[in-house]
C-alpha cells in the first residue's frame, strides 16, 4: 500500500548514518493514512457525542481534516501520489455510546502520535518538524481530553527506538472492513 | 515544503543559522549545540519537579492530581540524561519558596499549569532547533506529554 516514491537523483550518495532518502515521504504517508482513518473515525464518534462533546469532535474533524489535506499536499509536491483512504475501517471495538465514541477518539489520537513522532524524526525541513511535533502535541492533548488518560511519552511509549523505525508503525483502524464510507 | 511553508513559526525567526546559538543561560563548555538543548531541557524539568513539589507541599489536596504528571517530569529527566553525558550536574535548581506558591489552591493550579504550558513551548522551540532527528522526536514527545498535563489539569 506504500505508494512509490519519487525518482532520487542518484548524483548524491547518502551516507550510512543519514535518514533513508523516502523516511521523510514514508512518514508522510503513514500519517496521511492515519488522517484518513481519524477522519472516518470521528464520523462515527460525533454520532454517539452531544453538545460540547459533539462540538469538541466537529473540531477535531476539522483539524484532521485540514492536516490531511496539508500532507496530500506535501506528498504530491514531493512527486508521489498519496495515500488513498479505505473504502471502511474496521473500529478496533463496537462504538454504541458516548463512553465507548469517546475511547474510540482518545485511542485514535494515540495512534496518531507515533506516525507525527516519525515525521519529526525524519522531516527535512523546519516547517514539516514543526507540522509534525505539533501535532504531535494537539494529538496528545485531545487523547487527554477524551479520555482523561496521560502519557510520560506521546508518540515513544513502548518504543524501543523510534528514531530507527521511521514509518514502521501501522496507521490507526487501517484495516479494510465492508463498512462504507459516510 | 508550499503548503507547511505557510504555518507559523512561533515567531522564532528560526533559521538554520539559529541551530548553533547555545541557550541563554546554558554553560558555553557544553560541547555541541544539542548538549545545550538537552542542558536547556533537563533545566525546565527539573524546574517543574521543584514547582510539583512546592505546590504539593503547601496544598496536599492537589497531590492527587499533580502526583501522577510529576512522575512523568522525573521520567523526562532521565530520559534527557540518558540521551548522552551532560558535563554540567544535574541538579542545582532551587526550590521555589513557599511564598512563591499562591495561598488559593486554584491559583496554585494555575501556576502549575502555565509553567507546563511554557515547558511545552519551549520543548517544541528546542525541537525544532535540534540537530539530531533522535533527540528532536524526544522533545517533541516531552513537549507534547506538558501540552496534556494543562489539558489534564483544566479538568481537575
Amino acid at each position: 500500500m506504500r505508494t512509490s516514491p519519487a525518482p532520487q537523483p542518484s548524483s548524491t550518495e547518502p551516507s550510512p548514518v543519514a535518514p533513508q532518502p523516502d523516511g521523510e515521504l514514508d512518514a508522510m504517508q503513514a500519517a496521511l493514512a492515519g488522517e484518513h482513518a481519524g477522519v472516518y473515525g470521528y464520523g462515527v464518534v460525533g454520532a454517539h457525542l452531544e453538545d460540547d462533546a459533539r462540538d469538541s469532535a466537529r473540531d477535531a474533524l476539522a483539524v484532521h481534516r485540514s492536516r490531511r489535506n496539508t500532507l496530500e499536499a506535501e506528498i504530491r509536491a514531493l512527486g508521489a501520489q498519496p495515500v488513498a483512504a479505505l473504502p471502511g475501517y474496521a473500529l478496533p471495538f463496537p462504538v454504541t455510546d458516548e463512553p465507548s465514541a469517546r475511547l474510540l477518539a482518545g485511542t485514535m489520537e494515540q495512534r496518531l502520535q507515533p506516525l507525527y513522532v516519525d515525521l519529526v524524526t525524519t522531516a527535512t525541513d523546519t516547517a514539516a518538524r514543526e507540522f509534525a511535533a505539533r501535532a504531535v502535541a494537539d494529538a496528545a492533548v485531545r487523547a487527554t481530553v477524551w479520555t482523561a488518560a496521560t502519557s510520560a511519552f506521546p508518540g515513544l511509549d513502548g518504543r524501543a527506538d523510534a528514531a530507527s523505525t521511521p514509518g514502521g508503525t501501522p496507521s490507526a483502524n487501517a484495516t479494510e472492513s465492508s463498512t462504507p464510507e459516510g | 515544503m508550499v503548503g507547511l511553508a505557510a504555518a507559523p513559526l512561533l515567531g522564532l525567526g528560526l533559521s538554520a543559522c539559529s541551530i548553533g546559538h547555545p541557550a541563554k543561560s546554558a554553560p558555553a563548555e557544553l560541547p555541541d549545540a544539542d548538549s545545550r538543548l538537552r542542558w536547556a531541557a533537563l533545566r525546565g524539568e527539573q524546574s517543574l519537579l521543584s514547582l510539583h513539589a512546592a505546590v504539593v507541599a503547601k496544598h496536599p489536596g492537589l497531590a492527587a492530581s499533580l502526583e501522577p504528571l510529576t512522575a512523568h517530569h522525573t521520567e523526562h529527566v532521565a530520559a534527557i540524561t540518558a540521551e548522552g553525558p551532560l558535563p554540567i550536574a544535574a541538579g542545582g535548581v532551587p526550590e521555589p519558596s513557599a511564598a512563591a506558591v499562591p495561598d488559593d489552591a486554584g491559583s496554585a493550579l494555575a501556576a502549575v499549569r502555565d509553567a507546563e504550558r511554557v515547558a511545552a513551548d519551549a520543548r517544541l522551540t528546542g525541537c525544532l532547533q535540534a540537530a539530531g532527528p533522535r533527540l528532536a522526536g524526544l522533545l517533541a514527545s516531552v513537549g507534547a506529554a506538558e501540552a496534556a498535563h494543562d489539558a489534564a489539569l483544566a479538568a481537575a
